[in-house]
């Protein structure tokens, strides 16, 4: 699963450490988030639609591999 | 979703310091036969299995030096309390890492136990079976903290 949070931080123009402090998550989260190592539950995701006003889909996205089994 | 399991991050230190104590404790009474005199009690014993005088007993009162259960609880309960207190940056990442670092502390020991079980015997295996008593909490505890040292060193860079 591929994510633009870098690019929708910049738009509101938040930091990692403000939108984990939003998100009510650590600073390290949001990072292991954005590099792509971890996908957050639909808690997390939906509240990061809410905080950057887009919708789910707009942050991320599915790719081949997410198909697999 | 947040774990109704984990204690309170004020356990850590505590569970800590109680950890450490206790595995020094066990360190010199294992190695060393340490067991203050003045530790040896009447016990209550559900079940004593005195093999070598060849008698066995149930709900009996016996006396027992115990130096050694008392090192082992500290251990267990020092363990549990530094292995599942809260982090001060909880949240569902970190229960994951938990997750992960149990498992893998789950086939360690449990492939140290495989191991004593095929090649170690006579009153060795005692002795391996007592280190396997808490090789799970505390192979837990250094894969947990490691992963969240390397977690933490490589998120440093904020952007």
């Amino acid at each position: 699963m591929k994510n633009n949070i870098k690019v929708q931080r910049a738009i509101k123009n938040l930091t990692q450490q403000q939108l984990a402090e939003l998100m009510g998550v650590s600073r390290q989260t949001i990072n292991t988030i954005e590099k792509g190592k971890y996908v957050p539950s639909t808690v997390l995701a939906l509240k990061m639609a809410k905080i950057f006003e887009v919708p789910v889909e707009e942050i991320f996205s599915l790719e081949d591999e997410d198909w697999e089994k | 979703m947040k774990s109704k399991l984990l204690l309170p991050a004020k356990f850590r230190i505590p569970g800590l310091a109680l950890l450490l104590v206790s595995v020094t404790g066990i360190c010199f009474h294992f190695f060393g036969d340490y067991e203050p005199d003045w530790l040896q009690l009447p016990v209550f014993a559900i079940f004593n299995d005195m093999a070598l005088a060849g008698k066995s007993s149930w709900f009996s009162v016996i006396n027992d030096n115990i130096f050694g259960e008392i090192c082992s609880v500290g251990i267990i309960v020092g363990g549990l309390m530094y292995a599942f207190a809260r982090l001060n940056e909880e949240d569902e990442f970190t229960t994951r890492m938990r997750l992960d670092s149990l498992m893998t502390a789950t086939y360690i020991s449990y492939g140290f136990l495989l191991f004593g079980v095929m090649f170690i015997y006579g009153f060795a295996f005692l002795n391996w079976m007592a280190f396997h008593m808490f090789s799970l909490i505390i192979i837990f505890i250094i894969h947990f903290r490691f992963s969240l040292w390397k977690w933490r060193k490589s998120s440093y860079d904020e952007e």
